[in-house]
């Protein structure tokens, strides 16, 4: 890997329109979420509304506030690759911990 | 009077781009590089949360202990720190060195804002037996928030720096690249309390 000098950059591109967008997606997305926990239904249908809710929203200012969506794609993978990995271990490590607490075995365990 | 040594006013020198990653600086790289590696530290800790909580039938609904619409305030004020620190990044790249510092102050007020609803927040829940011994529930919610607290006490102090640093001629150079990098902590900030947010406050 070599690293170089940059001298010249490519002209300020103006994203003042797409930050003032953005605020407003995330305070209706904001209201959004905070209306649904008040909400009377099932518990897992409200989690998983508000999970997508706050990835969305957490999507958002990682692409246009941190400018992921202006940089080359290497970046984006440095910086979206570990989820997916992170989140299937804590998917399993979550499933392992309500089952086995409860005393109840995995679905794919024969005894 | 002692005259400063030339080199104390040259220009700073370009800084270094891994082509691997475009224009984006060694040092944008390496704050991402640090910014993913800090992720995983406040998910560890809100996955402790997760698994204490699944296995705990008796746990109460957040909704029911927590303040809701006031913390939802303090999610709103660190929007729009967000806003201001993008719009000081903005006004830094134009070379508009007046409004840069007033954003950047801005964005550490918002930060100050926060800080002061946390410490107002803890004193109510203390005051109402919500105390760290108390439970699973309480130990995490204190350990996440005020982890998080950290941050944004770093951040503020971060802001702090660079806006003293622009107020004085120093960081718009390069595409205002040192200011960009500051934005990234701040928002990375926001984007975390924004899950804290709805995995310990909001989800029943």
């Amino acid at each position: 890997m070599t690293e170089h000098a940059i001298t010249d950059y490519a002209p300020h591109a103006d994203h003042r329109r797409d930050y003032f967008r953005i605020f407003w997606v995330l305070l209706v997305l904001t209201v959004l979420e905070v209306g649904f926990s008040y909400l009377k239904i099932d518990k897992r249908v409200i989690s998983a509304v508000m999970v997508s809710l706050a990835l969305s929203k957490a999507s958002f200012v990682g692409l246009y506030y941190m400018h992921l969506k202006y940089e080359k794609r290497s970046l984006l993978w440095l910086a979206f690759l570990p989820l997916p990995l992170a989140g299937s271990y804590a998917v399993f490590l979550l499933l392992d911990a309500s089952n086995l607490l409860r005393g109840v075995p995995l679905p794919w365990v024969h005894q | 009077m002692n005259a400063r040594p030339e080199a104390a006013y040259a220009p700073a020198p370009a800084p270094l781009t891994e082509p691997t990653f475009g224009t984006a600086t060694t040092g944008k790289v390496g704050m991402w590089i640090f910014l993913v590696t800090d992720a995983m530290t406040f998910g560890g800790l809100l996955l402790a949360y997760g698994i204490l909580r699944a296995g705990n039938k008796e746990w109460p609904a957040p909704t029911t202990v927590l303040g809701i619409p006031f913390t939802a305030f303090m999610t709103f004020v660190l929007i729009v720190s967000s806003l201001t620190m993008v719009l000081g990044l903005d006004a830094a790249k134009k070379g508009d060195r007046r409004e840069a510092v007033k954003w950047l102050v801005a964005t550490a007020g918002g930060g100050v804002f926060f800080l002061c609803g946390q410490v107002y927040e803890y004193r109510h829940l203390i005051h109402e037996g919500f105390t760290l011994p108390s439970g699973n529930f309480p130990a995490t919610f204190y350990v996440i928030t005020s982890f998080h607290g950290g941050h944004v006490f770093t951040g503020v102090c971060y802001l702090l720096i660079t806006a003293f640093g622009v107020s004085r001629g120093r960081h718009l150079e390069n595409g205002a690249n040192f200011v960009e990098i500051t934005g990234l902590f701040w928002h990375f900030v926001d984007l975390i309390w924004i899950l804290v947010f709805t995995l310990v406050y909001l989800i029943p």
